[in-house]
């Protein structure tokens, strides 16, 4: 196996791990010799993933993560049968294409939940130090919605936002425990959610990009790079991966 | 509150050793983030809100039962 952004042995645990780019990274970091625990809601979906693994001490974790008063059970549960974790990638997240006069606090409450608080819940379970293994790295799935924006994204981008400067507060308070935490903030993905849209909205999606519409494979990269010792001095950080997208 | 259950939260708290009991010197745990952890904590079970200095004087976690008072924990 090639050793540059090796995950030899690492136990990771990945959030939104039933489709896109959770499902994604799950498969990239099993490929880099990761043992995964798949943490998502629907059972059906995290065994499509598992079924696409390479080989490894991979768990399927049903929760829904924004019950909250279970994340430190279900952290515990995949440390009895992982092992002490090494890498976290927060991928679970909804969508809301909603104009800011129709919003409501329920619906920013929504979005903060699944896209900010859970992630940061999971991560302060983690971080324990009975969970952590002694090196360990952070990984938040953003949005480059949370730097530019577009009408009708209030509650979405405000949420992605928040993980951006959540992730740098993070970042110096677990930085003496060896821990690093690092957002990536994608641009739009060419996943089955994309298929729904007519084909002349996708085409002028493609054009604000100026590489093209990306692949969870082009975010799973990212992702296996900031959870490798390769990128060992980054922390706080947010890689922009959008195909050149935020630059106009 | 007990207060082997306090000492229990406050193992989590500061992350202190796990054999950690009422003599254990707990000054050097107390950064600045430390201090914030511990006064939320007993803000949360005893209602008490103690200030940065107040804390600063804490030197293990005996010391800090008897600045909580003895008689508001239940053994």
């Amino acid at each position: 196996m090639n050793k540059f952004c090796s995950l030899e042995d690492k136990n990771i645990v990945i959030t939104g791990a039933s489709s896109g780019i959770g499902r994604q990274c799950a498969i990239a970091c099993s490929q880099r010799g990761a043992n995964v625990a798949l943490v998502a809601r629907n059972k059906e979906r995290l065994d499509e993933t598992f079924a696409q693994l390479d080989t490894g001490n991979h768990v399927i974790i049903e929760q829904n993560i924004t019950s909250f008063d279970q994340l430190e059970s279900m952290i515990e549960t995949i440390v009895e049968q992982m092992g002490s974790i090494c890498g976290f990638v927060h991928c679970a997240g909804v969508e809301l294409t909603l104009p800011f006069r129709n919003m409501n606090p329920e619906k920013y409450r929504e979005l903060f939940d699944i896209n900010v608080i859970s992630g940061f819940e999971i991560a302060k379970y983690i971080t324990k130090k009975r969970n952590i293994d002694e090196v360990a790295s952070l990984v938040f799935i953003s949005s480059v919605m949370g730097l530019v924006t577009q009408p009708g994204l209030i509650g979405y981008s405000t949420s992605k936002g928040a993980l951006i400067s959540g992730v740098r507060t993070l970042a110096v308070e677990v930085a003496k425990k060896q821990i690093r935490a690092n957002c990536i903030s994608p641009g739009y993905i060419d996943t089955p959610l994309l298929k729904n849209i007519p084909e002349e909205k996708k085409q002028e999606l493609a054009d604000k990009h100026p590489l093209g519409l990306g692949n969870p494979e082009d975010v799973a990269n990212a992702v296996v790079f900031l959870l490798s010792d390769q990128s060992r001095w980054i922390t706080g950080s947010n890689i922009i991966v959008d195909g050149g997208y935020s630059l106009s | 509150m007990k207060k082997s259950e306090f000492i229990e939260e406050l193992i989590d708290t500061l992350e202190l050793e796990d054999n950690s009991d009422e003599n254990t010197e707990i000054a050097e745990y107390l950064d600045s983030l430390g201090i914030l952890s511990l006064i939320a904590l007993i803000d949360q079970h005893f209602n008490k809100r103690y200030s940065a200095e107040d804390i600063r004087k804490v030197t293990s976690v005996k010391s800090l039962i008897s600045m909580i008072g003895i008689d508001k924990f239940e053994d």
